[in-house]
């Protein structure tokens, strides 16, 4: 029981260790490669695919990590609100996965196109569209949209990262089970 | 998936949805967030960041290619080339060197500043505008609205303060405005309103300026100190073109900000300066003593200071989108009305251009130290 908690635990800190490492380099100017001028998000992708293996508590928790991390440096958008939406994203998608769908690689395509599509379009419409910033429909495709497809693109590659990560603290807990 | 919604988990996930609201409805009644203990956590994860990947950077930039270098080259020939034309206009120049001779002394007794020095160590990857993250807060004595500079002129204001971090907004933000002045023809103006086209390109409006203004391309922008929230002579930055609005009544003038706003690395925040929240004492500026000490007690205020501070940025206290939306919104009222004050504050002043360059010079060297 005690190396079973022990074992929790330690994956509990990794794993946001990995959620401040993600976004430091989200955050960092110059950290990652600009495309079209915009740079990618890599905490949504990321808690989809920590719901994806780890179910709705972890993505639920997460999501909100995440989101107080992202709502940190953010300027146009009140304290709480990237968290409310990426707590009900992160507890969503592990739902989905749980009942409904199984967890591969074309389930996490499929549930982080409209997590993206969610998040940017309602964040878009709110916060531009609404705020009556001109141009708003040249800010959609000229920066939203890019930016959802470079933060769906990056997505692989945090997928296989959650792979790796949920592989290895399995192991451990198993492990820890049978002790 | 039933047995999920009567679970305790369910439950404890709705109590931290709810507190969530909470937090987003503080955060836009109050236009802050309760932010400041976790980013006292993660402002030195992400200066150590941003110190790696501007060492990553200078490294690579040493093996640029050649047609980078050329385009430099071309451009570095074509801003020759105007700086030349510039030199056979004596009489301006020496106008301005009078000028400035006359304000020598207000140039060596510039030790109002009281400065922080900064680093840039996050932008937000939503961000349109360049507003960007410090890695100084209230713990080093910034203040809201405290302006924020380089060697090389004004960047923005501080708009958002907590314990260790601190969010800046630029001058390429539409929610800034700052009281403006041409110093070469005195117009007064407000920078602000900008678009997503100029913010693109690095460059912010200079607006409300008369249909009969003489402001021309090459121009230098500074600010006009009116109101208090910025000393005055900060250099903003050079005109590059005038344009007529399309109301048709009144024109603008596009700037390119004298800092490199995209790239920016370190900064200084200008803690207190002479005339702080009040203006110069003495200038005609259109605004009174009681104004201000309004001003400065309903800094806390969301909806009045707008209307009776021109100069300071339209956000009272955070960059809530409400707040965003609210002064932008309100923004060309209190403009309209702060060009006519600014205006009217011109004309009753007998300070000639030159303070604006001396202060500039004052003001660029205060931000060296």
């Amino acid at each position: 029981m005690k190396a079973k908690r022990r074992a929790l635990t330690v994956k509990w800190i990794v794993y946001i260790l990995y959620f401040l490492l993600l976004f430091t380099l989200q955050q960092t100017p110059g950290a990652l490669p600009v495309v079209m001028g915009v740079r990618p998000s890599l905490l949504l992708p990321a808690v989809v695919c920590v719901a994806l293996y780890d179910q709705e508590l972890f993505g639920a928790v997460f999501g909100v990590i995440a989101g107080v991390l992202w709502d940190l440096n953010s300027i146009n958008r009140p304290f709480g609100y990237s968290a409310l939406l990426l707590m009900a994203i992160g507890c969503l998608c592990g739902l989905l996965v749980t009942f409904f769908m199984r967890n591969n690689f074309f389930t996490a395509l499929l549930l982080t196109i409209p997590a993206i599509a969610v998040y940017e379009g309602l964040t878009w419409f709110i916060f531009t569209f609404l705020m009556g910033e001109p141009n708003s429909v040249g800010i959609l495709l000229d920066y939203t949209l890019p930016r959802a497809v470079y933060s769906l693109a990056v997505m692989p590659i945090l997928y296989a990262i959650q792979f790796l990560l949920h592989r290895c603290f399995r192991k451990r807990l198993i492990s820890a089970e049978e002790v | 998936m039933k047995q999920f919604f009567h679970s305790g988990r369910f439950k404890a996930l709705v109590v931290v949805a709810l507190l969530l609201c909470g937090f987003m409805i503080y955060a836009l009644s109050q236009g802050g967030g309760a932010s400041g203990f976790i980013g006292a956590i993660t402002t030195p994860l992400q200066s150590l960041s941003s110190a790696i990947s501007k060492g990553a950077d200078s490294f690579f930039s040493q093996f640029v290619s050649t047609s980078d270098l050329q385009k430099q080259l071309d451009q570095k020939e074509e801003e020759l080339r105007e700086l030349r034309e510039k030199q056979v206009d004596y009489d301006s120049a020496i106008r301005e060197n009078e000028e400035l001779r006359r304000y020598l002394d207000i140039k060596e007794k510039n030790e109002d500043f009281e400065l922080e020095p900064a680093q840039v160590v996050a932008r937000d990857n939503t961000d349109l505008y360049y507003n960007f993250t410090v890695n100084t807060g209230s713990a080093s004595g910034v203040e809201l609205r405290d302006p924020v500079i380089t060697a090389d002129g004004l960047v923005g204001y501080v708009s958002e303060v907590y314990p260790t971090y601190s969010i800046v907004r630029s001058i390429l933000d539409p929610s800034t405005e700052i009281g403006a002045q041409d110093s070469y023809t005195q117009e007064n103006g407000v920078v602000g309103l900008n678009t997503i086209d100029l913010a693109k390109e690095g460059m912010c409006r200079l607006n409300y300026l008369d249909r009969g203004s003489s402001v021309s391309r090459g121009n230098l922008v500074v600010t006009s100190g009116v109101g208090g929230a910025y000393p005055r002579g900060l250099i903003i930055g050079t005109v590059e073109e005038v344009l007529q609005e399309t109301d048709g009544i009144s024109i603008y003038a596009t700037i390119k900000p004298a800092a490199d706003i995209l790239h920016l690395t370190d900064v200084m925040i200008i803690k207190s300066f002479y005339g702080q929240g009040v203006g110069i004492p003495g200038e005609d500026d259109g605004t009174s003593i009681g104004d201000t000490s309004q001003q400065e007690s309903s800094e806390n205020d969301e909806n009045s200071s707008p209307e009776e501070d021109s100069s300071t940025p339209a956000n009272t206290q955070t960059s809530s989108s409400q707040g965003s939306s609210s002064s932008r919104g309100s923004s060309s009222q209190s403009s309209s009305s702060s060009s006519q004050r600014d205006t009217s504050g011109t004309s009753s002043s007998s300070r000639p251009g030159g303070t604006s360059s001396s202060r500039t010079s004052s003001s660029q060297r205060g931000a060296t130290r």
